[in-house]
């Protein structure tokens, strides 16, 4: 495993509003049809260590995920889903959270997704599919990223 | 702020989660939020839920949530979970345990709060983000703490009605009597009540916390399993009769005003840290330092002096930055002969 080259100063990962700590906040699900978790665990893991509020969840029907979202005020909604339909997950994710007047909440996907799928999910904001093995400090520049964005657009 | 807080109160879902965010995040707007959301002297019952981890919180929470929905009441969870002092970040997890209460539209608005170092069990703005929840009209407030020990007990100050959760085989009757969390309870709740050592357990919290008779309240102690329903009946009904307990003694507003005095002095707290580190309070400060090194006056007078100047200069300019002549006449008096 790569070492971290990431500080554990608690000032990481926050986006400051008004001068006060706001840390970025993401909705970690995973779908509740698998049974394995170790990838979505270390990722959750990664997240916290890099000063995010993550709320995590267990999902059986894609429909649940957009009214937690914006209960929880996320910036960015992962899902983590290898068993497979994930344009069909995202599209609804997408649509739902667009109904609520979440345009600006970002998506990102993990686990098994083929690459055929990965451009067609831009479309649905998807802003990052992350196989397995992928890197965490790239996980989190890319919740950074789009949490920044948004944070930057809000009144 | 105006149309955020109005379309919250009106239970639009965004709206309602940007509005907790924009309270979570800075008590000043929290302050104007609420004055806008204007005096809500409702019927909403704050029921907190404390116990250490593992105690089956969450469990208990999401059944007495689902039971009340199916009444038709209107219902707000606040779960709380605690914010690493090294990174800063936090497991929100309490909800993964509440997949099976219906929420949004007619369901209940759940949401997870990190305490972002705020001890005491709570997060620093949990009372803010209860009395916003309130505004918005729901009935019932549950409030659920991270998992504590026999100290933390800031639910006491913020709940009309606080649940006590144990659950048998983390220690003896004399555990049960020591001060702290036990004493906070108004309904004792023994979890996982088909362990074994739960009767023995019930009795011991009856017998040395139990038989405390608080405001004309005697705690109840009941048997509960989260994971079954067992006992949640009595829960309930224990819950109401506190309700009707509390408006017929006239100590409903207690838990209102203690959360309406802990607001204001905070933020009263916060008003004066900040004009202690304005450029003004620091030159202050800096005179001040001169002063007691060169003999002239010790470090309590210094500090009441400089108390003085401050408070007097912010009672001359509501917005805090001291007026120039204040500060000019501020100054020629410390530097005056001796």
């Amino acid at each position: 495993m790569e070492a971290s080259t990431e500080t554990t100063d608690p000032a990481s990962g926050a986006v400051t509003a008004d001068g006060r700590a706001s840390p970025i906040r993401v909705l970690l699900c995973k779908s509740g049809l698998e049974e394995h978790d170790r990838g979505v665990r270390y990722v959750a893991r990664a997240l916290m260590d890099a000063g995010m509020e993550v709320v995590y969840v267990v999902f059986h029907d894609p429909g649940e995920i957009a009214g937690i979202a914006v209960q929880e005020d996320v910036d960015v909604v992962g899902i983590s889903s290898s068993a497979g339909g994930h344009l069909a997950v995202a599209q609804t994710i997408r649509e739902d959270l667009n109904a609520h007047g979440a345009h600006d909440v970002s998506l990102l996907m993990g686990g098994i997704i083929p690459t055929a799928d990965q451009v067609p999910l831009g479309a649905f904001g998807v802003v990052g599919v992350f196989g397995p093995g992928s890197s965490p400090a790239r996980i989190v520049e890319a919740i950074r990223t789009a949490a920044e964005r948004r944070r930057a657009a809000l009144p | 702020m105006i149309d955020l807080v109005r379309a919250a109160i009106e239970g639009e879902q965004r709206s309602l989660g940007r509005l907790l965010s924009v309270v979570e995040s800075d008590a000043v707007a929290a302050a104007r939020a609420l004055a806008e959301a204007g005096n809500v002297a409702g019927a909403a019952q704050v029921v907190g839920v404390t116990g250490p981890p593992g105690a089956g919180k969450s469990t208990l929470v999401c059944r007495l949530a689902e039971a009340l929905l199916a009444e038709g009441e209107r219902v707000a969870v606040l779960a709380c979970d605690p914010t690493s002092p090294f990174s800063g970040g936090a497991l929100l997890g309490d909800r993964v345990r509440m997949t099976s209460v219906r929420i949004g539209d007619g369901g209940a608005f759940v949401r997870s709060v990190a305490t972002r170092g705020h001890g005491g069990g709570l997060a620093g703005a949990t009372a803010d983000l209860a009395d916003v929840l309130i505004a918005a009209g729901f009935d019932r407030v549950l409030v659920e703490t991270v998992g504590t020990g026999q100290t933390e007990i800031d639910v006491a100050g913020i709940a009309d009605t606080v649940i006590v959760v144990s659950v048998p085989g983390l220690g003896d009757a004399v555990q049960a009597g020591k001060a702290g969390i036990l004493e906070v309870a108004h309904v004792h709740a023994v979890n996982k009540a088909d362990r074994a050592g739960a009767n023995r357990l019930a009795g011991q919290i009856q017998s040395m916390a139990g038989a405390s008779v608080r405001d004309g309240w005697r705690p109840p102690v009941l048997l509960v399993s989260a994971r079954t329903g067992t006992g949640l009946d009595a829960l309930l009904d224990a819950l109401g009769a506190h309700r009707r307990h509390l408006l017929a003694s006239g100590a409903s507003s207690r838990a209102r005003e203690a959360r309406v005095r802990g607001r204001i002095l905070s933020l009263a707290e916060q008003a004066y840290a900040r004009s202690v580190r304005s450029d003004a309070g620091r030159s202050l400060l800096a005179r001040q330092c001169e002063r007691v090194a060169a003999g002239e006056i010790d470090a309590e007078t210094a500090a009441r002096e400089l108390v003085g100047s401050l408070t007097g200069e912010r009672a001359a300019d509501p917005a805090g930055t001291p007026g120039k002549a204040q500060r000019d006449e501020t100054l020629t008096r410390s530097r005056g002969p001796r």
